[in-house]
């Protein structure tokens, strides 16, 4: 059975530590595959939710809706904060 | 002659510009409105009424010969948290109540707080709590996995970034780790501490018992009954650090509430607790200059369906207070005569002229029952039996702003979109829950920054504004809803009192800014009932709807006297 997760599509140990760690810190569950766009991991993951390098920064992507990124930041940790809780439907803890 | 009917509320300011022709009816030419400047009646307020004036007449291409005022009374509103001026002696209890979404493992524990880098030295033979600061997860981990191996007895963990589940998961998962403690840096090395992270969804129970966090800090019984305010200042938090620091002596001192003077010369605390006296029985108001005519007074409303919510706001002990005062300095009058060449001249009181403004109501004929629920205050006029009882009750609109903004915690602007408009909770960037309990699908994701949390909503432009308060768009609804029958409701009631009850069956029509909000007019229906009323909202001149009631009728009333 595929696990309820986020898809990250990446290959660079640093950046993959850093999300999963956001990942393992929020308790949400997270699968790696090989790189391709956030919109692509997207459409593989089961929450419909994918992460991956986006140029120089990271990106969220969302498996439907318009076809460019939900969110954009440089941080490959805060970035990873960030999907994880939208996947786990918490606050993002930005002050509005 | 062209004149100008100028209504200056608490709120809105608006301006209904009227052609007066001796033996015709008046010709309406326009409503402008616009946000009042100033208190009301004030020379600051005048600024507002020549900007409306002056918008108004280049529209129209002349200026009014005769600008047309209601005799004003000032209204004063404000909202104060008396807790926030408490000061309490926590029994020589330090306490610090983290924010932290995701702590770890369960439970409490004591021990002496150390640096995690002290755990390289022998162990203590004590429970320890080590604080963690800018380290690694891993190399935390691993530190702390070493030191325990080596013997120290490492009971709870602290932790100043968000890594509490990383570390949790290396370490002990049961362990209770407390992280995103932002000044972790500050806390006491050597010092004894108590830690205790609740399971989630649930609050601390031990550091929130002062007996069970004395025995925990080690305290004699004589410090354990001062420790009291610690105890209940870590009631309804997840997480909980507890420091055990020198004894103080230092005394609780509880702010004073404000004190009332009713005309008989008894005074009336204004308290959550305390009622406000009847209608026009409050002449004075500690820290308010001014004689007045009535003071209304309000807490926060009860949310009696979640109790950990209720205790917060009933510990904050918050009272919105509104003061209806006697006439003020003219400010008014003397700079609008100075900027124009109108001459400016008082035509009635506010309730005669809301009448004859309300009575334009198509359908309505003469308005026997006319309830203006403005900015400041909710004014009912009642003409029957060729009797006529006109009273104005301090407090209205602008009161329950007040109360919103105390709820949400946010400006007053945003408490009056608030306090009008409905509000949603993002489920996820695609669905929005809303305060019935219905889902909306997006067509587009809501933006990042919503997901989440308590939005207020604008239905035609679908906008999300986001919201820090962690209410259920459920509650919030209800406490929003609470704050309008609390005040205006309340106040309509204390207004009716004043003027000897309304006969039942007759026709009341609802004015001003209020009446624009279906939640006021169902909640001053319901506060009705019994009296069997045709309650209908006010359309003034068959198009403004129920707001421009005072400023049309003060042109009609110049119009009948001229």
């Amino acid at each position: 059975m595929t696990p309820p997760a986020v898809i990250l599509a990446a290959d660079d140990p640093a950046a993959i530590r850093a999300v999963a760690a956001a990942f393992e810190e929020e308790g949400v569950p997270l699968s790696v595959v090989p790189p391709n766009t956030a919109r692509a991991a997207a459409l593989l993951s089961p929450l419909g939710i994918g992460v991956a390098p986006h140029g120089d920064e990271f990106a969220i992507a969302l498996s439907t809706g318009p076809d460019v990124p939900y969110v954009v930041g440089d941080d490959p940790r805060q970035v990873g904060h960030i999907a994880a809780r939208i996947a786990a439907r918490r606050p993002l803890g930005v002050a509005p | 002659m062209l004149v100008a009917g100028v209504d200056v509320g608490n709120a809105t300011t608006e301006v209904a510009l009227a052609r007066l022709i001796p033996g015709r009816e008046p010709e309406h030419l326009s409503v402008t409105r616009g946000a009042t400047t100033g208190a009301k009646g004030t020379a600051e307020s005048a600024q507002g009424v020549l900007d409306l004036i002056d918008r108004a007449s280049r529209r129209l291409g002349e200026q009014p010969h005769r600008i047309l005022l209601a005799d004003l009374h000032p209204v004063e509103t404000g909202l104060r948290e008396l807790s926030s001026d408490d000061t309490q002696d926590l029994g020589g209890v330090g306490i610090a109540r983290p924010v932290s979404a995701t702590p770890s493992g369960i439970g409490a524990a004591a021990g002496q707080l150390i640096d995690v880098e002290d755990l390289t030295a022998e162990p203590l033979g004590i429970p320890v709590i080590p604080i963690v600061g800018a380290l690694d997860f891993d190399d935390a981990a691993a530190r702390l996995n070493a030191a325990r191996d080596r013997g120290w007895r490492i009971v709870a963990l602290i932790v100043a970034g968000d890594d509490g589940v990383l570390i949790g998961n290396r370490v002990d998962r049961a362990l209770p780790i407390i992280d995103e403690v932002s000044d972790a840096g500050t806390l006491p090395r050597g010092a004894w501490a108590a830690v205790e992270v609740a399971p989630l969804g649930a609050a601390v129970q031990q550091l929130a018992d002062p007996l069970r966090l004395a025995v925990l800090l080690s305290l004699d019984p004589e410090r354990a009954r001062g420790a009291r305010n610690a105890a209940r200042a870590l009631v309804g938090h997840r997480a909980g650090i507890a420091v055990r620091r020198e004894a103080s002596g230092g005394g609780s001192t509880r702010e004073q509430a404000r004190m009332a003077t009713l005309r008989d010369g008894t005074q009336v605390s204004i308290d959550i607790a305390t009622t406000p006296p009847p209608l026009g029985h409050v002449c004075s108001v500690d820290d308010v200059d001014a004689r007045l005519l009535d003071a209304f007074w309000a807490p926060l409303p009860r949310a009696d369906d979640n109790a950990a919510l209720a205790l917060q706001l009933q510990r904050r002990r918050a009272v919105g207070l509104a003061v209806l005062a006697e006439r003020g300095d003219a400010g008014l009058e003397r700079v609008l005569s100075e900027h124009t060449a109108a001459d400016v001249i008082v035509v009635a009181a506010e309730t005669t002229a809301a009448v004859a403004g309300a009575s334009t109501t198509p359908g309505a004929g003469h308005a026997p029952i006319v309830i203006d629920m403005g900015g400041g205050t909710v004014d009912l006029h009642v003409e029957l039996d060729g009797r006529t009882r006109a009273v104005a009750a301090a407090g209205a609109g602008v009161l329950v702003d007040s109360i919103c903004g105390a709820l949400l915690g946010i400006d007053p602007l945003r408490a009056e979109r608030a306090k009008q408009l409905p509000s949603v909770h993002v489920e996820t960037p695609f669905i929005l829950r809303h305060e019935d309990g219905g889902r909306t699908f997006l067509p587009h994701p809501a933006p990042p920054h919503t997901v989440a949390h308590l939005c207020v909503t604008e239905r035609r432009e679908g906008s999300l504004d986001p919201l820090s308060a962690d209410l259920a768009p459920e509650l919030w609804g209800r406490l929003r809803r609470a704050a309008k029958r609390d005040v205006i409701a309340g106040n309509l009631r204390r207004a009716i009192e004043a003027v000897g009850g309304l006969p039942q069956g007759e026709l009341a029509i609802l004015v001003g800014g209020c009446a624009e909000d279906a939640e006021v007019v169902d909640e001053v229906s319901l506060a009705l009932a019994d009296l069997d009323l045709a309650i209908a909202r006010g359309d003034v001149l068959g198009q403004h709807g129920p707001r421009a009631a005072v400023a049309v009728g003060l042109v009609l009333l110049h119009a009948r006297g001229a």
